[in-house]
């Protein structure tokens, strides 16, 4: 009992029974092992979770294809060597020389992250294995004209580690000194994980653009990402190097990288315990049959391929450590029903504040245009349009397909700078910025296609907008400060109120369910309360309700204008349904190849000559 | 106070090494060796052979009733050429109680990162191809090896090109590996001392496949030899290949890898001929004493490159110490390393006979000069005690 209240205490740690279990069997294994080689071979297991868990946080997470991450484990590998060693008679103790091993490779990783922000995918991988393959020719060649790394013979006998007086010798203590790191990092990662940057990064995984849209900063978080890989693979290159005695450039080459890729994806790339998992058994397994010579890789490369066809998903793939309990899978009669009508919230929450009578300010301009322009090459994409926005106001944008619409929604929410003219959202000018800037200035938007992060639960997908109205970094969720737990706490009420709105549609079961497993409609529903989320005040929606039936289209209609009568948020919305148009709308904005047509209310706009001409084509006659 | 704890805390450490680690036990209770080296990867050709050759005289002494008629077992410890695992294979072998000798690692950098673990454990190592001269220079007593080191061969070389070619200008080349490093270091540094003024380096990547920049750099200075210290056979056959079709007069000087037939001079499709190399065995062919082995070994797995004879010494000359350790029906490990040093004037199928000295070299080791003649080596010089 006093196990699971201290656990439901610490939301998102480690359970503190998992942690007891782990930490027995580190300790016991020692005393079980027939012998010293298979204490060596737990430890060098423990080594490559080490690598394989920094490589999740680049790889797994943020899902950057980093092909030069076996550089960084050099890196600290002979950063370790250098500063541990006769060869240049430096003997620092162990305790500073792994931080320095780890800074030392986290800023590589940087800089690495730095040039290559500008490439992704393919393109990535090759930058990276460019700055692999310099690395290793740097370590192979830098041995004349002044001796640094060896060159080809390496850098042998190098110090014991040596903590406090005590020095490490025998494999058993070493392979304590390992396993104490790796369970530092095991429980790093986790936390990583279940923190706003952990959601950060499988957001930019997931989809690049919709992350930046929903407030994270892409750039920041790819280079945190290359940073904390390669920091990991930098501690874990100096244990290496220490307990191994030397570093030799063949240490640290390309199969190593295969190596630790094969236990990612075996694992299942972003699965914590999956991972470890991979890498103890790839790690085992070429010893076990280390004495058959050319049938040791082929027996290997046999189990992977076999257990790659039977997982594709990793062998731990959908499993989680705890038995799932058996979820409803289909709603009860009841609940649906309550889901055909409209839910409104009941006015209790702290967040979406109900709106106080008078409040709402309907001269005030919330957002202007002016005079804005987009072209794209020849292409007049948007053409000195000017409108404002006045505080909450309903405001439809039409016209047919192609006239720029989207294109509009693009420049307001940064995605493209304009190509002249001026946006300003309450009294600011925000032209120019990012998008994760504007959604922080309170513009958050929805994608005609949708952009969900569909490998993300439901919840998930909601706690990602609070990304920007959060700060709290690596240092608190890592030792789990007070202000980290206060935010989590936060971020989950939030994003479960937003999601409340759309009652049982997007709450209860559906919490943990992924995205991708949503209905289109209800996919719909999750972006709008995604940007609902991000606590913007004013919305963009694109075409909400495409793909809908009437039904639902006529529920999310009058759910839009329910948000802004009882909570007086600001929408924007392009939308092809003209019966939407027309019950929803304070005032219609008409575009043609990028003008502004007409303007003013919906049976003004609707019998505009232009409007119809835009539509219809021209009248017979007529010039 | 503080001096005297630690000298206390070491000898025990010390004598709790040698109580864990000195195994002695009854012969009967198994005898087994181990084969460390490169069986898969890269260096997997000549690793297998040296396997290969260690099989053939694990089985000939088993055959001939074992020691105190105990079958031998061979334990293969295949490293990659990988330091990381070789440090694995150590561990594994210490680990194994019934074992008393090591035959490798022949590569440099795997017995380097080795060398420590195979001391603490007192398993003697005879290495066959590992010739970086340091590691017999540590004041360790367990590493033994039956091939001459760098700084051996090297100057050999060095006089040979100066003396015998009387070349005036040499371009040295050389892959990044250690061997071929200290290679290339020993042989411009003996062609400086014999008044050579002209000497061009550089470096090569190992197993590529074209080396056509380089050598464009190698004609504009026009060289009478190019001396090429590289590992393995088809770098030495793509090397003189490439070097012929750009028309390259230069005399071709190739490194102990180039003694492969079919690799080197079959793939370099004639180009070989007329080149000169270096071996630490002399032609293995032509020595009666070897007529066995090598019937043997080619009916059961093809051609001998030269990393084989060496390691099929090495194995009997290991079997010979443990037999002789094994003499009371006991045996330690403490003791083979004893016989091992004792090993004086053997004679086996290498044409030479083996003596290790103090620091477990070869004692007055000689290196074998080839010329390619016809498709085949053909001894020119054998140089000895430099």
């Amino acid at each position: 009992m006093a196990l699971s209240s201290l656990g439901q205490k610490k939301i998102g740690d480690i359970p503190l029974q998992s942690l007891v279990l782990i930490l027995a069997v580190v300790v016991v294994i020692p005393w079980i092992m027939p012998n010293n080689y298979w204490i060596r071979i737990a430890g060098n297991a423990g080594l490559w979770i080490m690598l394989s868990l920094g490589l999740n946080v680049v790889a797994g997470f943020a899902g950057l294809l980093d092909l030069g991450y076996v550089a960084f484990y050099a890196i600290g590998g002979y950063t370790y060597a250098l500063l541990c060693s006769g060869h240049w008679n430096i003997h620092l103790p162990f305790w500073l020389v792994v931080p320095i091993c780890a800074l030392a490779a986290s800023a590589c990783g940087w800089g690495l992250g730095f040039t290559s922000l500008r490439v992704s995918g393919d393109y990535l991988a090759i930058v990276t294995l460019g700055f692999a393959e310099i690395v290793r020719l740097l370590l192979l060649n830098l041995d004349r004209p002044i001796n640094i790394t060896g060159g080809p013979n390496g850098l042998p006998d190098l110090d014991f580690a040596h903590i406090f007086g005590f020095t490490f010798r025998t494999v058993t203590q070493y392979y304590y000194l390992v396993m104490f790191f790796a369970l530092l990092v095991i429980l790093a990662s986790y936390r990583l994980k279940r923190s706003r940057l952990g959601r950060g990064w499988e957001a930019l995984r997931e989809d690049e653009l919709a992350a930046d849209a929903m407030g994270v900063n892409t750039t920041y978080m790819k280079l945190l990402a290359f940073g904390i890989g390669a920091s990991i693979a930098g501690g874990a290159g100096a244990v290496f190097a220490s307990w191994q005695g030397g570093v030799f450039p063949n240490n640290f080459g390309f199969s190593q990288l295969v190596t630790v890729y094969c236990m990612l994806i075996l694992g299942g790339v972003g699965n914590i315990w999956g991972v470890i998992l991979a890498a103890i058994i790839l790690s085992i397994l070429p010893e076990a049959l280390r004495e058959y010579g050319a049938f040791r890789m082929i027996g290997y490369g046999l189990l992977l391929v076999v257990l790659m066809a039977l997982r594709p998903q990793g062998i731990l793939g959908e499993i989680s450590l705890r038995p799932k309990r058996k979820k409803k899978e289909v709603e009860e009669p009841e609940t649906l029903k309550a889901a055909e009508e409209l839910f409104y919230g009941d006015g209790s929450h702290d967040f979406v504040k109900p709106l106080k009578k008078g409040k709402l300010n309907k001269d005030r301009v919330l957002l202007e245009l002016k005079d804005l322009t987009m072209i794209f090459g020849g292409l007049h994409a948007v053409d000195r349009l000017s409108l404002k926005v006045y505080e909450g106001e309903i405001l439809s944008i039409i016209g047919p397909n192609g006239a720029g619409k989207t294109t509009v929604f693009n420049l307001i929410t940064g995605i493209y700078p304009p190509t002249s003219g001026h946006i300003i959202f309450d009294g600011k000018e925000i032209t120019g910025l990012k998008p994760h800037k504007v959604v922080e200035k309170g513009v958050a938007r929805t994608f005609q296609t949708l952009r969900l992060f569909t490998n993300m639960t439901v919840l998930e997908n909601a706690m990602v907008a609070q990304h920007c109205r959060t700060k709290s970094g690596l240092f608190s969720i890592l030792f789990r400060l007070p202000g980290f737990l206060k935010e989590e706490e936060r971020i989950e009420r939030v994003a479960k109120e937003n999601l409340g709105l759309f009652g049982a549609r997007l709450t209860g079961f559906r919490y943990k369910q992924k995205a991708i497993n949503l209905s289109y409609a209800n996919r719909r529903r999750l972006e709008i309360a995604r940007a609902l989320a991000t606590d913007s005040r004013l919305i963009l929606l694109d075409e909400p309700s495409a793909g809908m039936n009437p039904k639902e289209t006529e529920e999310i209609t009058r759910f839009i204008r329910n948000l802004r009568d009882k909570y007086g948020y600001t929408f924007i919305i392009i939308e092809h349904k003209l019966n939407v148009v027309r019950t929803i709308s304070d005032r219609v904005i008409a575009l043609d190849y990028g003008k502004k047509i007409a303007e003013g209310s919906y049976d003004e706009v609707a019998d505009n000559e232009y409007v119809v001409q835009a539509y219809l084509g021209r009248k017979k006659g007529r010039v | 106070m503080k001096k005297v704890l630690l000298l206390g805390l070491s000898v025990c450490l010390i004598i709790a090494f040698s109580t864990i680690n000195g195994y002695a036990a009854d012969v009967s209770k198994g005898l087994s060796i181990g084969a460390a080296g490169p069986f898969t990867g890269p260096a997997a050709a000549p690793g297998m052979e040296i396997f290969n050759s260690i099989k053939i005289a694990v089985d000939e002494k088993n055959a001939a009733g074992g020691i105190k008629g105990v079958k031998v077992k061979l334990v293969m410890g295949d490293d990659a050429g990988d330091a990381a695992q070789g440090v694995n294979v150590a561990e594994k072998f210490c680990a194994d109680k019934t074992m008393y000798g090591v035959i490798g690692p022949p590569m440099s950098n795997v017995a380097e990162a080795t060398l420590r673990m195979y001391a603490q454990c007192n398993l003697t190592c005879i290495t066959t191809a590992a010739s970086r001269p340091d590691l017999t220079e540590k004041g360790y007593h367990h590493f033994f090896r039956v091939n001459a080191r760098d700084d051996a061969h090297g100057p050999a070389v060095g006089h040979f090109i100066a003396e015998d070619l009387k070349a005036k200008s040499v371009y040295v080349l050389n892959t990044k590996d250690t061997y071929s490093q200290g290679y290339a270091d020993q042989v411009v540094a003996t062609l400086k001392k014999l008044g050579v003024k002209k000497i061009w380096r550089d470096t090569i990547v190992a197993s590529a496949k074209d080396y056509s920049s380089v050598l464009t750099r190698v004609k504009a200075k026009n060289p009478d030899v190019l001396v090429v210290g590289a590992k393995t056979a088809p770098d030495h056959a793509v090397m003189v290949r490439q070097m012929r079709e750009l028309g390259i007069k230069a005399i071709y000087f190739g490194s102990e890898g180039a003694k492969d037939k079919k690799d080197f001079i079959q793939a370099s499709e004639g180009a070989a001929e007329g080149a000169y190399l270096n071996h630490f065995a002399p032609d293995i062919y032509k020595i009666p004493e070897a007529a066995h082995y090598v019937k043997v070994y080619e009916s059961k797995y093809g051609s001998l490159s030269g990393f084989g004879p060496p390691a099929y010494d090495a194995t009997n000359i290991l079997l010979n110490a443990m037999e002789k350790a094994a003499a009371d029906g006991d045996i330690t490990r403490k003791e083979v390393m004893k016989y091992m040093a004792q090993t004086k004037n053997y004679r086996g199928i290498l044409g030479f006979p083996i003596t290790f000295d103090k620091k477990g070299d070869l004692l007055g080791g000689a290196t074998y000069i080839f010329k390619v003649v016809g498709g085949d080596f053909k001894l020119v010089k054998v140089a000895k005690g430099m």
